[in-house]
């Protein structure tokens, strides 16, 4: 497998992530876990912040641009970029434990819940705290258990390289 | 002070070292480039709606098919959907006729023409709940930008972009979006927004601030009904958006301010009505003073 189709299967993944997560709401999921900030952390733990802000910056494109998309083009794509610089900091050589992701994602999602956050004050709109925390817990959540998933297939996709 | 570098380009090291500084001036420029793009965003600029327009054009068929299926219930909720906008347009064309009003009301949706449509994509969720839609009705179907977007119980948004499958709609109750409305059986004018209007409070999760620009007096429990704008773009007049839920009257201002429940609940859309009306060809019957 070359690295480019491994490429192909990564854009992908965030794309399928993308589609997923707009396309919950429709069906009346109460609260929709960040899927694309999930996969975003997962590539920063494993390369670090360049890798991460990079990913961070296309999947925040992907966001900006999937329809409906977001109403300030660019703004989510470097939320996700900062996030995901972020995350890369947090980087380890070795395994990474289920914990250590959860705060690491934790931490991500509250930088792009954060700039929600920050955005809304500004303009004077509404912001439901509680929702927020609801959201950025059960994102970390979540990333704790995919993420060892996304590192297994990244592993996976290193060893077919190198037989 | 003297600095010693790595001789570029030599041995396994050295070009990973190149390709690493490549990668990181690459993601330098392309985050110096998405900042512009906010900038000029933010500064009214809407270069980049063709891009908006093409990613929509190629991803809106492929969210129509993950979004839910057409069945006998969405049908029927769009029959309400559209029945229920004719039956409320009547009832105020009623209104008007027993009013003094009824001299310049003109039915607003004779000849229109109202756009079934189901939500196939609901946006990131804001801090305070989702601001934008995707409707699996699009430029093939007729909708235009700025368009009224109603569900049954009243003003669900306006179309803010069109792709040729899918659009994408603006929620009554998102910070951006402000409209112009009537509160009450007296129809004082106010403008009702999703972030504080000018004047008035930080409304509550869900709700709407509401500010009145003229003088008048609102009470909890009036109605509060779209104003209209020239050319029924982007509101439709007299689609409900709806309860006052607080006023409060500040000392030194004019006139009151409040918060308004909405009539629709973004958080559980599924069937809208595109309106699209034919806008008014025929002149206004001239009243003349005569005696």
């Amino acid at each position: 497998m070359t690295a480019r189709v491994a490429l192909v299967l990564r854009a992908l993944a965030v794309l399928g992530a993308v589609l997923l997560v707009v396309t919950a709401g429709v069906h009346h999921v109460p609260v929709v876990p960040d899927l694309v900030l999930v996969l975003v952390v997962a590539w920063a733990l494993l390369r670090g912040p360049v890798v991460g802000a990079a990913v961070g910056l296309a999947a925040g494109w992907l966001l900006d641009l999937v329809p409906p998309g977001s109403s300030h083009l660019g703004v989510l794509a470097l939320t996700y970029a900062a996030a995901g610089a972020l995350a890369g900091r947090a980087r380890v050589e070795g395994r990474v434990a289920a914990p250590r992701v959860a705060v690491v994602a934790l931490g991500a999602s509250a930088v792009v819940e954060g700039v929600g956050v920050l955005s809304a004050l500004v303009v004077g709109a509404p912001v439901d705290l509680g929702a927020v925390g609801v959201q950025c817990v059960l994102t970390a959540t979540v990333a704790a258990v995919v993420v060892p998933l996304v590192v297994a297939a990244e592993r996976g996709l290193v060893r077919r390289k190198f037989g | 002070m003297h600095v010693r570098r790595a001789p570029p380009g030599r041995g396994h090291t050295g070009s990973r070292r190149g390709r690493s500084a490549r990668s990181r001036r690459l993601l330098t420029v392309a985050l110096a480039v998405t900042a512009v793009v906010v900038v000029v965003g933010a500064s009214g600029g809407s270069a980049l709606e063709p891009v908006r327009g093409a990613a929509a054009a190629a991803l809106g068929p492929l969210e129509r098919l993950l979004g839910p299926r057409a069945d006998e219930v969405s049908a029927a909720r769009a029959e309400q959907t559209v029945l229920a906008t004719r039956l409320a347009a009547a009832q105020r064309e009623v209104a008007a006729l027993h009013g003094s009003a009824g001299i310049l009301e003109i039915p607003a949706l004779a000849g229109a023409r109202l756009v079934p449509a189901r939500v196939v994509a609901v946006g990131a969720p804001g801090p305070s709940g989702p601001e934008r839609v995707t409707i699996d009705a699009g430029s093939r179907d007729g909708v235009e930008v700025d368009r009224t977007v109603v569900a049954a119980q009243g003003l669900v948004g306006r179309v803010v972009s069109v792709a040729p499958w899918t659009s994408d709609v603006l929620l009554v109750g998102s910070a951006d979006l402000a409209v112009g409305v009537r509160v009450g059986p007296r129809g004082v004018l106010g403008e009702a927004s999703g972030s504080a209007v000018p004047g008035g409070v930080r409304p509550a999760p869900g709700r709407l601030s509401l500010a009145l620009v003229e003088r008048g007096s609102a009470s909890v429990g009036d109605v509060v009904t779209t104003l209209g704008s020239v050319g029924d773009r982007p509101y439709l007049p007299g689609i409900a958006v709806g309860t006052v839920s607080t006023v409060h009257t500040e000392v030194g201002r004019l006139a009151p301010t409040g918060t308004v429940v909405p009539a629709v609940d973004p958080t559980s859309l599924d069937v809208v009505a595109v309106v699209l009306t034919a806008g008014r060809s025929a002149p206004r019957p001239v009243a003349t003073g005569s005696g």
